[in-house]
């Protein structure tokens, strides 16, 4: 499966990563995001008005970490 | 006349202790109804917050399909910010209580039953939030706008 994300996701995700209570991000967005049927990842809170490229709030780990994904 | 004030205060000891060792030899180390009481109520505040945690994370549930709705009219969403309204006067009842709650917490009983409680009292905060941007602010806002169209190139 690729995964593509916006380059702003990159810079913010680096960012995060480089960070010691972050430390788990990497693994925590592999385990979340590969190997899921699309209806589990169409899960969560829809951000926006679409149902073709919905634009949703994930949690990813607990309240610490959140992620956005769009089809 | 020192001797026999010496000796009265020897047997008055004498008879409190003999009396106190009687009594405690009667009784048990601890009274296990009383500590079964007591067992018996934290048990029972355990099972309350549990399932007063529950009944959060299904409102929480109920709340993220309704950011699914698509093309509402205004009058679901007049209904919609009536909701957003009792979600936001249920959570100030909710942190009051686990306000309320810090001299149990203090003691570190119930600790994880009351954690799990205040993050989902949390979560509910996020989702009556995240429902009110989905639907009244979001949509007016140019960066989600241009965002959502980046993503919708990829």
């Amino acid at each position: 499966m690729d995964l593509y994300c916006l380059e702003d996701f990159k810079v913010e995700f680096e960012k995060l990563k480089s960070k010691k209570s972050y430390i788990a991000i990497e693994q925590k967005v592999i385990n979340y995001f590969f190997n899921k049927t699309s209806t589990e990842l169409r899960s969560g809170t829809r951000l926006n008005n679409n149902n073709d490229t919905p634009y949703i709030k994930k949690r990813l780990g607990g309240k610490e970490v959140l992620g956005f994904i769009s089809f | 006349m020192e001797c026999l004030l010496q000796k009265t205060e020897l047997t008055n000891t004498f008879n409190s202790i003999r009396t106190f060792s009687f009594q405690e030899k009667k009784s048990s180390l601890i009274d296990e109804e009383k500590i079964n009481v007591l067992l018996d109520t934290i048990l029972e505040f355990k099972k309350e917050i549990k399932e007063k945690t529950s009944k959060i994370d299904d409102v929480n549930e109920s709340i993220e399909k309704l950011t699914w709705f698509n093309d509402l009219n205004d009058d679901c969403l007049m209904l919609l910010n009536d909701l957003i309204s009792a979600t936001k006067d249920l959570y100030t009842s909710l942190i009051r209580q686990y306000d309320s709650m810090h001299i149990i917490r203090k003691k570190d009983v119930a600790k994880e039953e009351i954690k799990d409680f205040k993050n989902s009292i949390d979560v509910l905060r996020e989702s009556y939030e995240d429902l009110e941007s989905v639907f009244f602010y979001l949509p007016k806002m140019p960066e989600f706008i241009e965002t959502t169209k980046k993503i919708s190139l990829i």
